[in-house]
């Protein structure tokens, strides 16, 4: 493990439990600490002595306090120690209760494989053929729902739509709900924050209404479009891609992957974890999302500014975009080397039309951006080498202009068609932190 | 075209103005034409086309005129675990130990780390503003530029020429009340008579309060050349504008201001000779019995403050404006025998009161009124021993203006005693003088105080202790480093007497003193292992 202490702070669930895990990372806390090359463990004196103990290939974690955060802050203790001084815990022979542990972890992961690789129990296919003819029928009809309400709203003229209230666009969302199409459903239930956003909102309205038409359009012929664009409508639209069809249907690539950047839609109840992760050798960007109910834990650690050998399987589309960890195995690093990057806007601009061409809907693409400055101003810009400038998201910046001190740097981003969002820095091409 | 499109789309299809679509032949338009249906689909798909269009086609804003780079910096930024102290004291908002961190920085030649100078300029606080300048290193001044909060980097470094001249200028004319005060501070330094003729030029427009606040940052620079400028200060119609400059004035010992003042000091004390006294005379004071209109002008008031007689109150009013050493130049005597002198006299106390308040006016520029420090202590640390209640409320109230102006060898002689002795029967009033010695503490004085607050707490946990467990936050900031060890040793705490809660909040106390001593030791590691 090679972790910043500043990365294992950005794992921790809120601040007070990174003030707490900060004051359990003096060595003097941890009289029995060791680690192999697979896991790191410790005892810490809390109300009992507690056993904390860590998967290194993935920062799997455990520990036997009752602490409802995730990670506690034994667990980020441990963490910080490590990080902060890593000659301090020495190379040991694993103690029984964490080889259990361990290997109890790896026997569930095997049996997932195994799961997904066995012979698929004989499934009812007339019964499963019925359920989706089913729902093929319940979205179609939401869909034309959908068509005629925004059609009868553009008939009538959308002036005045920012008088309705919330629940005018959220009785479409919850409609969309109940026609089984949830991806389409959260989309729309987010349109109620255009109306009188923006001086351009009618505009802004009518994008959206737009795309989405273009997306009915696409669905109503959906025979018509290749299968691989096929695929990604019906993600757009709410159908989800389960495990085994993941296993099946997914392309796997092997890479050192590199967690370029982060953040955290907060919007809902249910918080959505967005990673960037790019691979070294293939140059390929892929977006891990990860879900969480209300101060649940995300499922995996992904930790912004690390590398790691592993195989990402990504989603069956034209997108190639949205992707999930299927194995990480080599040893967890920081940042090894510069970023692989455009070095241009231009170029980079370039690629989001190739993206688009691909896949039409494509909301949101992720960069990183070779040599750029950051330029204040009432709206905040990224210009490159050349001169040419990009709007950047938001309006407090001054840590990532502090940190640069006005001179290029490689710049982690996700760019939303409108305005780039700024996800980390990289000083001297790989002195990595987190914005 | 999109613009049209939204035209349509607010207005309404049902209104007509389908005919400027039909018209166009835009991108897409093809594409939809086959897909077509009614109006409303037209529309909505063109929308959607022209959307995806639009983003596909997107350009960079072009020629976007660059920023000129931060200059380099000599000075180092100091290690990460430097940086994480330094954040989590910001984020604490503990102000003594940034203050005492930042300036060891600045010891130990190094600037703040890039990521938390955003923090640092937001401090509002002008102490902390003061020890930050040296150490936001150029990177800081340069992040500074960028927002006009953040002005007070400029005006605080600023010399008088070129750009910073023009900052300072726009400051000075459009800043707030506080701004301008720091604008008139820095030019007052770097050149008084500069800053007298900006305040001039302005002084009539502003407001009371404002003359009296700008007249202030006259401490700066004040020299005999601002005497004309104080002495019309002194007719303003504002009390508080008078107060000001006749504070300033009296520092001033060649103006005729002091000149007025030693006159009326001299006229109301006297020596008589007086055997009984060791020093062989008696001083006596007779403050005048009538008020004299010309006082106002030099800022004594005609009324006392409730509490105090008026003759009493003039006479602490006019001793107070004269340097303590006249007197044993005058008298030809040493401030102990002086002081012996006064003692037992019909106005006594406020003779002492005025000589203490002096001494502390007058010890930075007058180095013989530093003289008085010990006996003037002595006085009143007798008083603070005998009298009890108000008496003895007002002579500790004494010792706090002393104390903070004393060297180290001078609290060593006089203050170290003193706590040794109060702590033997716990005085409570003890714990407070604590907060007035001058920080960082020496090192006899920090064993002596670890000493003594361990007996204590060891001993009882009773009211007094609890107080004096309470002394370890102000220690906690105050010990020097040499005493660290000492202080970080394990800590004794009497078991309960009346009720838990004394016990256990000494508990409590002992380990936030810990900690922070902690903290304290990791930073000096760190600023001095720092290449």
């Amino acid at each position: 493990m090679d972790l910043t202490l500043e990365q294992v702070t950005e794992m921790a669930p809120d601040s007070s439990s990174a003030a707490a895990g900060k004051k359990l990372m003096a060595l003097k806390n941890w009289p029995d600490v060791g680690r192999d090359e697979a896991s790191l463990w410790g005892k810490c004196q809390g109300s009992k002595v507690y056993q904390i103990m860590v998967d290194l290939s993935n920062l799997g974690y455990k520990c036997n306090c009752p602490s409802r955060k995730f990670p506690c802050k034994h667990v980020l203790g441990l963490l910080m120690l490590t990080a902060s001084s890593p000659d301090a815990v020495e190379e040991a022979t694993r103690p029984d209760w964490v080889d259990d542990w361990l290997s109890k972890r790896q026997a569930r992961a095997e049996k997932k494989t195994e799961v997904a690789d066995a012979p698929k129990k004989p499934v009812d296919e007339k019964a499963r053929q019925r359920r989706a003819a089913k729902r093929e029928k319940l979205v179609k009809d939401g869909l034309e729902r959908l068509d005629l309400w925004m059609k009868d709203l553009v008939r009538t003229g959308l002036a005045g739509v920012e008088a309705k209230p919330y629940s005018f666009w959220d009785e479409q969302a919850k409609r969309l709900v109940d026609a089984q199409a949830g991806g389409l459903a959260s989309r729309v239930s987010r349109w109620a924050q255009i109306p009188g956003s923006k001086r351009d909102w009618p505009r802004r309205l009518l994008a959206e209404f737009g795309r989405v038409k273009l997306l009915l359009k696409a669905f109503e012929r959906i025979d018509q479009l290749p299968p691989e664009l096929q695929s990604d409508v019906r993600q757009i639209l709410g159908w989800n891609i389960g495990k085994e069809e993941l296993q099946a249907d997914g392309e796997k690539v092997e890479d050192s992957w590199i967690v370029i950047g982060q953040w955290i839609d907060d919007d809902d109840r249910i918080r959505s974890q967005r990673s960037w992760v790019l691979g070294r050798k293939t140059g390929r960007m892929a977006l891990v999302l990860q879900f969480a109910v209300g101060g649940q834990p995300f499922g995996e650690s992904i930790v912004p500014g690390s590398e790691q050998t592993g195989t990402l399987v990504f989603y069956p589309g034209a997108s190639k975009q949205r992707a999930k960890f299927d194995s990480r195995a080599g040893e967890l690093l920081s940042i090894q080397a510069r970023l692989p990057g455009c070095e241009t806007i231009d170029e980079f601009l370039d690629t989001v039309s190739n993206n688009l061409a691909e896949q039409p809907w494509l909301n949101a693409v992720g960069c990183v951006l070779h040599d750029v400055t950051l330029i204040p101003g009432s709206e905040w810009t990224l210009r490159d080498q050349s001169g040419a400038g990009l709007p950047i998201r938001g309006h407090d910046h001054w840590k990532a202009l502090a940190v640069s001190g006005g001179h290029p740097v490689d710049i982690a981003g996700e760019w939303d068609g409108h305005q780039l969002r700024l996800l980390s820095i990289y000083e001297d091409g790989r002195e990595f932190r987190n914005l | 075209m999109m613009d049209d499109l939204t035209k349509v789309a607010l207005a309404g299809t049902s209104r007509g103005g389908q005919s400027s679509l039909t018209m166009s032949d835009d991108l897409g338009a093809e594409l939809v034409g086959q897909l077509e249906s009614d109006a409303e689909d037209t529309l909505l798909l063109r929308a959607g086309v022209q959307t995806v269009c639009e983003q596909a086609g997107r350009l960079t804003t072009s020629d976007v005129p660059p920023i000129s780079p931060a200059p380099v910096d000599s000075r180092a930024n100091g290690s990460r675990r430097l940086a994480g102290l330094l954040q989590n004291a910001f984020a604490t908002n503990s102000k003594e130990l940034l203050v005492e961190f930042l300036r060891q920085m600045q010891g130990g030649g190094l600037v703040l780390p890039p990521d938390l100078l955003p923090t640092a300029l937001d401090v509002s606080d002008a102490n902390l503003r003061e020890q930050l300048l040296p150490v936001l290193g150029e990177r800081g001044v340069w992040l500074s530029q960028f927002r006009p909060k953040w002005n007070w980097v400029r005006t605080g470094v600023a010399s008088l020429s070129g750009r910073d001249r023009d900052v300072l200028q726009g400051e000075w004319e459009h800043g707030t009340i506080r701004e301008r005060c720091q604008v008139l501070s820095t030019i007052r330094r770097a050149d008084a008579d500069e800053g007298r003729t900006w305040l001039e030029s302005t002084f009539t427009q502003e407001k009371a309060e404002f003359r009296a606040r700008l007249l202030g940052t006259f401490e700066y620079g004040l020299s005999i050349d601002d005497v004309e400028f104080l002495e019309s200060a002194l007719d303003d119609r504002s009390t508080q504008v008078q107060s000001v400059a006749a504070y300033l004035l009296s520092q001033l010992t060649e103006s005729a201001f002091a000149n007025r003042m030693q006159a009326r000091a001299e006229a109301m004390l006297s020596q008589t000779p007086d055997a009984d006294r060791e020093c062989g005379f008696q001083l006596t004071c007779e403050p005048p019995e009538k008020y004299d209109k010309t006082w106002k002008r030099d800022g004594i008031a005609s009324k006392p403050p409730t509490g105090q007689g008026k003759r009493a109150y003039w006479a602490e009013a006019v001793l107070s404006a004269i340097p303590p050493s006249h007197w044993a130049t005058r008298f030809d005597a040493t401030p102990e025998q002086l002081i012996e002198a006064a003692r037992g006299g019909t106005f006594d106390r406020p003779i002492l009161k005025a000589w203490t308040t002096a001494a502390a006016r007058f010890v930075a520029s007058d180095s013989s009124s530093g003289e008085w420090l010990i006996p003037l202590w002595n006085y009143w640390a007798d008083l603070a021993d005998r009298l009890k209640g108000k008496g003895r409320e007002e002579a500790f109230g004494q010792l706090h203006t002393i104390l903070p102006l004393m060297t180290p060898l001078q609290i060593e002689e006089t203050f170290l005693p003193f706590l040794e002795k109060t702590a033997e029967n716990q005085a409570v009033e003890m714990t407070g003088l604590l907060g007035f010695v001058p920080q960082p503490w020496s090192e006899k004085l920090g064993r002596v105080y670890l000493n003594v607050v361990r007996r204590i707490l060891k001993s009882s946990s009773r009211n007094s202790s609890y107080q004096w467990g309470n002394t370890l936050f102000t220690a906690a900031k105050a010990l020097p480093r040499e005493v660290f060890e000492e202080a970080l040793a394990g800590w004794e705490v009497a078991a309960t007497e009346s009720s838990g809660w004394h016990a256990k909040a000494i508990v409590k106390e002992t380990e936030r003193f810990q900690d922070i001593i902690r903290t304290r030791q990791s930073f000096y590691e760190e600023v001095h292992t720092t290449p």
